[in-house]
């Protein structure tokens, strides 16, 4: 047992009080007498206030004891130590794929419920760390298990993978930080995702709840295009993949535009997948596939991307000389390119400048490819060379990357930038990226941190490629790209500095601000059409959309999970929840003060 | 402090604890009276008593006391010389055929009493086991029985409680009006004698020819003088008697250690240490206040008779009144 006011034992030192009083006053009884007239005079010496006495040990007395003993005991506050103190890491996967409706309402809301009840299990002094494992895991919440419901109740399911590896890590950050509790993580989890990489919760235990059911499903995995090689139409391919152990037939309706194409009626083997080829015409500025099929996850039913633009486009090449280079520009279908040198440079005026090697003497107006940036380019920081860097980063669905060999990448040299605020590393090694992409200032910026003839990429058959989808991708109109769930997006700034407004597809407004060189928006969770809204003119500037296109987060069948380590738990040193039993103290000496007031204060 | 007086409070913490103790075991060795279902008092037994009183007065006729006075009655008392004026039909007419003398036949006359009871209701009377005023009211209610048994008449006068008086009553068909009387009476409030007892007898319907007693039945806390009440007593009528209502444990009490002593009828607190020394000298001091008021009665005139309420009221009757000749 243990106290935890033990300074109110002060209060004890009302018994040698009581003593005292006792002492001075005497435990006197009443007498009814017929009259006090024959006792009054009566010795005086021997009364009872004149003659030192030690206190009678009387039932007043000892009653009176008791309850100053029962009352300071209480105000102690005694207590006898209960369970250690609990601190739970609740991690809930917020993936596409736990939006399936194949476990009740969904399966995020079945990990939302579990969440719940394990949290009511919970002393009202336990501590919760909540975890959304999201593309960028956040915590939700972390505090007292009482004030944690709210939070759970508020969580919203994302259609980007999770990331539950760096979800755990942050949990088990949190619980660091109690190291008197017993800490524990709990992962919510449908384990449709990929489960090779470990999850390392460190030094506390860690739970994996699955939750899921056995619905199957079919998805648009892929949808792209390309401008023909004639350029006289744009070729769209799609694929859709069922991931079912059963055929199934289903349809297939496109939109060029929003104008409905002829549907088609595919059919779907078991488990396989069925390619879709279509041309549109070359004025098409977007396309979109609806699957008619009700399966369990109606997120990939649908897909949209924007087109290539055909429209003839200048490119001028400011260089000292990059034959490889010029060759891949000119293979574009619908590229006029230019040549000038550095100082020609200043007075040229295309769609997209790329600069080889040099440095741009002022900023063209237009897009920019930035090819082995000089040291002086103004736009990105140069800080040396690398020598066979490895390659640790790839993000394989941005554009860039579309239809490029990224394990044939190798390099034999690279130059070491700093990555830019405003850029996303398409590529990138673990001393810095090796292609960039972004907008700076409304301007959209490719950087090639290498020299394609000494690194020897223009030897590979993906440089061509990548330069191609560089073209495209920096150069793309009003339809812009088409983004995957949680990527990052860059909205220029409007001309007259007024903020952008971006409306997603559940019709939410979000207002950026036009601090810095573009806005860059990252609440890409939800699949649609986004509409970047100019705030002076009430004008779409500008439209991208999100699609699943993932067939990792589309198959939702549950993987099985790698076993995580068990861990022993010392408990000394822990915090145990205190038990106080101060009330049966109270309960006592009201008890016993109700009989002084029955026995003594009553009867006079 | 020096040695003879440390001594001697040694002594008296020594003496005030051995008389805790003893007072602790007196309590237990002590048996309480066993609890006797109250016997009903043999009211008819006082039936054949009669009062004794101071015959001063011409006699009222109609009453059972024997008087000295002649007056006609079947009861023969003497004969004396006939005189000029005489009633001739009182004349001995066997007595003159024998002695040739003209003789007188005298009869005793019958004299009714007027008895005055006057009963302290006061608090102090509410007090002891057995309760002091439930033994006066008995012992009322047994002097109520021997005057209505002898027709005379009875008044009962209840002091303490403003107007509440009953008779006067005569004959023994009235003595369930006086039980009743009594049995709605209770002792309550503080009660001066000395003020009180003067206006109660002080009682115009009682007959101007008869000799009167009065009966003042108290415990006799709370005057302030003695003298002036007995005096007002005696001379309310021919003869009065003090009954003394005494508890054995109000003259000997027993209790000890500190204690806060509460007067029942001022509510005034005298705060004491009980100890042998102390009980001792209170049992003397009521010796002496007992003394004073008997010797007080004496000297008034007034008969005092002690009552204790630790005998019965038979025995208070038959044996204590009349060993005092307060009956016969």
């Amino acid at each position: 047992m243990t106290f935890l006011a033990p300074a109110a034992a002060l209060a004890l030192l009302a018994i040698p009080v009581i003593i005292l009083i006792h002492y001075l006053r005497g435990s006197r009884r009443r007498l009814r007498v017929p009259s006090v007239e024959l006792w009054q005079g009566l010795a005086p010496g021997l009364t009872a206030r004149n003659r030192v006495k030690r206190p009678p040990l009387s039932l007043l007395l000892l009653l009176q004891i008791l309850i100053g003993l029962g009352l300071a005991l209480a105000l102690m506050r005694p207590a006898r130590e209960g369970d250690t103190l609990r601190h739970l890491g609740l991690v809930i996967d917020a993936s596409a794929s736990m939006q399936a409706s194949d476990v009740g309402q969904s399966r995020f809301e079945a990990a939302r419920q579990a969440a719940l009840s394990r949290i009511n299990s919970l002393a009202p002094t336990d501590q919760v760390t909540l975890v959304r494992g999201g593309y960028k895991p956040t915590v939700e919440f972390a505090g007292p298990a009482k004030d944690a419901e709210p939070a759970v109740k508020g969580l919203k399911a994302g259609a980007s993978p999770a990331r539950l590896d760096d979800a755990v890590m942050r949990a088990a950050l949190e619980l660091s930080r109690t190291e008197d509790l017993r800490g524990e993580i709990l992962v919510f989890t449908d384990a449709a995702t990929d489960t090779s990489t470990q999850m390392n919760p460190g030094r506390f235990p860690l739970e994996v709840v699955t939750l899921a059911g056995t619905g199957g499903n079919q998805a648009i995995t892929d949808l792209s295009a390309r401008i023909e090689p004639g350029a006289r139409a744009i070729d769209v391919f799609a694929e859709i993949s069922n991931y079912e152990a059963r055929p199934v037939r289903t349809s297939v309706q496109l939109l060029a535009d929003d104008l409905p194409l002829p549907l088609r009626q595919i059919d779907l083997p078991a488990n396989g997948r069925v390619p879709l080829a279509l041309s549109v015409p070359l004025e098409s500025a977007r396309i979109t596939a609806r699957l008619s099929v009700r399966d369990a996850l109606p997120l990939d039913d649908i897909a949209e991307v924007a087109l290539p633009s055909v429209r003839p486009r200048s490119i001028m090449l400011v260089s000292r000389g990059s034959s490889a280079l010029e060759r891949a520009l000119r293979a574009i279908p619908g590229a006029r390119v230019l040549t000038a040198t550095p100082e020609d440079s200043a007075n040229a005026a295309a769609d997209l400048t790329v600069f080889d090697g040099v440095s741009p003497k002022s900023l063209p107006s237009g897009a920019i490819l930035l090819v082995h940036p000089p040291g002086d380019n103004g736009i990105v920081q140069v800080t040396g060379d690398l020598r066979l860097p490895p390659i640790t980063t790839v993000d394989t669905t941005h554009p860039l990357l579309n239809g490029v060999d990224v394990t044939a990448l190798r390099f034999m040299r690279a130059d070491r930038i700093t990555a830019p605020a405003w850029g996303h590393t398409v590529l990138g090694s673990p001393r810095g990226p090796l292609i960039v992409e972004g907008v700076r200032a409304g301007q959209p910026i490719a950087i090639f941190a290498f020299d394609p003839v000494a690194s020897g990429f223009e030897k590979s058959i993906g440089f061509p490629v990548l330069v191609a989808n560089t073209v495209s991708s920096t150069l793309a109109r009003v339809s812009g790209p088409s983004l995957r769930p949680g990527q990052v997006v860059s909205v220029p700034a409007p001309s007259d500095s007024q903020p952008s407004i971006v409306i997603r597809p559940d019709g939410q407004r979000e207002t950026l601000s036009s601090a810095g060189p573009g806005a860059r928006f990252d609440n890409t969770d939800q699949i649609g059409r986004y509409s970047v809204l100019d705030a002076a003119t009430q004008r779409t500037a500008r439209t991208f959309s999100v699609s699943l296109l993932n067939g990792g987060e589309s198959n939702i069948a549950p993987r099985a999970f790698p076993r995580p380590p068990a861990f022993a738990i010392d408990e000394s040193g822990l915090r145990r929840l205190a038990m106080e039993w101060w009330w049966p103290l109270v309960a006592i000496g009201i008890g016993l003060l109700a009989f002084e007031w029955l026995v003594f204060a009553r009867r006079g | 402090m020096s040695l003879a007086q440390r001594r001697r409070a040694v002594t008296r913490a020594a003496a005030h604890w051995l008389g805790s103790f003893a007072s602790s075991v007196r309590s237990v060795a002590r048996q309480p009276r066993p609890e006797v279902a109250p016997l009903s008092i043999p009211w008819s037994t006082f039936d054949r008593l009669q009062f004794v009183v101071s015959q001063r007065h011409r006699t009222s006729v109609g009453g059972e006391h024997r008087g000295r006075q002649r007056a006609p009655s079947p009861d023969f008392a003497d004969y004396r010389p006939y005189q000029h004026g005489d009633d001739v039909r009182r004349i001995d007419w066997n007595v003159y055929g024998r002695l040739g003398v003209l003789q007188l036949r005298q009869t005793e006359a019958q004299l009714r009493v007027s008895v005055k009871i006057l009963l302290d209701c006061s608090a102090s009377m509410h007090w002891g086991e057995p309760e002091k005023f439930k033994f006066a009211r008995e012992l009322t209610l047994a002097l109520s029985r021997v005057a209505l048994a002898r027709s005379d008449s009875v008044s009962i006068t209840c002091l303490g409680h403003a107007d509440r008086s009953i008779g006067p009553l005569s004959g023994i068909h009235q003595f369930g009006v006086v039980e009743h009387f009594l049995n709605a009476t209770s002792p309550r409030g503080k009660v001066d004698l000395v003020s009180a007892v003067p206006p109660a007898i002080m009682d115009r319907s009682r007959p101007r020819n008869g000799p009167g007693l009065t009966f003042l039945i108290s415990d006799l806390h709370g005057i302030t003088d003695p003298g002036v009440l007995f005096g007002s007593l005696r001379s309310a009528s021919e003869s009065a008697v003090t009954l003394h209502v005494v508890s054995q444990a109000e003259a000997d009490p027993e209790a000890l250690g500190d204690v806060d002593l509460v007067d029942a009828e001022s509510g005034q607190i005298v705060e004491v240490g009980l100890s042998l020394n102390v009980i001792q000298a209170y049992r003397a001091r009521y010796d002496a206040w007992r003394q004073h008021l008997e010797r007080t009665c004496g000297e008034r005139d007034v008969r005092y008779v002690r009552c204790s309420t630790e005998r019965t009221i038979p025995e208070v009757v038959l044996a204590d009144l009349r060993n005092c000749q307060v009956v016969r």
